[in-house]
């Protein structure tokens, strides 16, 4: 693999350069090295889904030539793109199948009005532990709207990703982190409304 | 005479072995929700009115991933990226694998 600056990628990899199918070679084994490092701790990932990944990198990396900055190495931005377009593909073969409706269903308050005490902490903590589970759980109902609510029960209680409960809401994964931080914020507000303190909240969570 | 100790033998190994398991079980579940809420409630009392979204971290997160393996203090070079990955999980996990993958090449 030849050694290239930014520069030099930027112009190797355009379709008229001589050096295209070279350059093209390069930042293959480049996006295989790196993605097979990223994507180990996926397990179910086959030799052609992997393959597919890189071509797919490969593609959107040049098609996006012409918005690489230079904020960056160009390698650590080509690496980027390959990232996020192996894990849109990851999420979405895992999580395709469940359904974000009845996630909530199931799950619903139930998770929230479960008892969230350890033995571990005293037994003035865990009151106040219980107390703001009581109180998130009141301001959940009666402060967001229901897609808020939908989508943080999905994303804090289930760990589905942004990104598949966005397409199942039909939305962007922007939007949705934008949805959710309003709801943040509008729970922010309404928790300083209520009597606990936050040097409470938060000593409430400190050592036994 | 044989059967009958055998079988309460057999009775007292399998209550025995049975509540360890609920206790373990309970004990995980009740581990689980206190974390879940001590995430929730930091995720909800840190919220800063100035986040920027998914697009826009994913916009800096090369520059970002890079001041992190010069060993720069982010938070201070970059604290709304860094504001953005403690609250988003997909961004966060974004970062990681970017960052085994540039320490893998490197």
């Amino acid at each position: 693999m030849i050694e290239r600056t930014d520069e030099q990628w930027l112009s190797d990899l355009k379709e008229s350069s001589p050096h295209f199918d070279f350059a093209l070679k390069d930042l293959r084994i480049l996006l295989i090295k790196g993605l097979r490092a990223g994507v180990s701790k996926w397990k179910k990932i086959n030799r052609e889904d992997f393959e597919n990944i890189v071509e797919e990198s490969l593609i959107k990396i040049i098609k996006n030539l012409d918005s690489f900055k230079g904020h960056s190495r160009f390698t650590t931005w080509a690496l980027k793109i390959g990232v996020n377009t192996a894990l849109t593909e990851l999420r979405h073969r895992r999580w395709k199948d469940v359904s974000l409706d009845e996630i909530v269903e199931s799950k619903g308050m139930k998770s929230l009005l479960e008892t969230v005490s350890r033995p571990s902490y005293s037994p003035e903590k865990q009151t106040i532990q219980r107390i703001l589970m009581n109180t998130i759980n009141k301001l959940i109902r009666t402060e967001l709207t229901e897609r808020q609510r939908k989508a943080m029960l999905a994303v804090r209680f289930y760990g589905m990703p942004l990104e598949e409960v966005a397409r199942q809401m039909g939305t962007n994964r922007n939007n949705l982190y934008k949805l959710l931080h309003d709801a943040r914020l509008r729970l922010k507000e309404a928790i300083s409304k209520e009597e606990l303190s936050l040097k409470e909240i938060l000593d409430s969570f400190g050592s036994s | 005479m044989i059967n009958s100790f055998l079988k309460n033998v057999f009775y007292f190994l399998k209550k025995h072995f049975t509540l360890i398991s609920i206790k373990k079980r309970q004990l995980k579940k009740m581990t689980l929700n206190v974390n879940t809420l001590k995430q929730m409630v930091h995720g909800i009392m840190s919220t800063r009115s100035d986040e920027i979204g998914c697009d826009e971290c994913f916009e800096q997160l090369d520059r970002f991933v890079e001041l992190v393996l010069a060993g720069k203090n982010v938070s201070v070079a970059m604290p709304l990226v860094q504001h953005h990955l403690e609250h988003c999980p997909d961004c966060k996990e974004e970062f990681e694998m970017l960052l085994k993958a540039l320490r893998s090449i490197s």
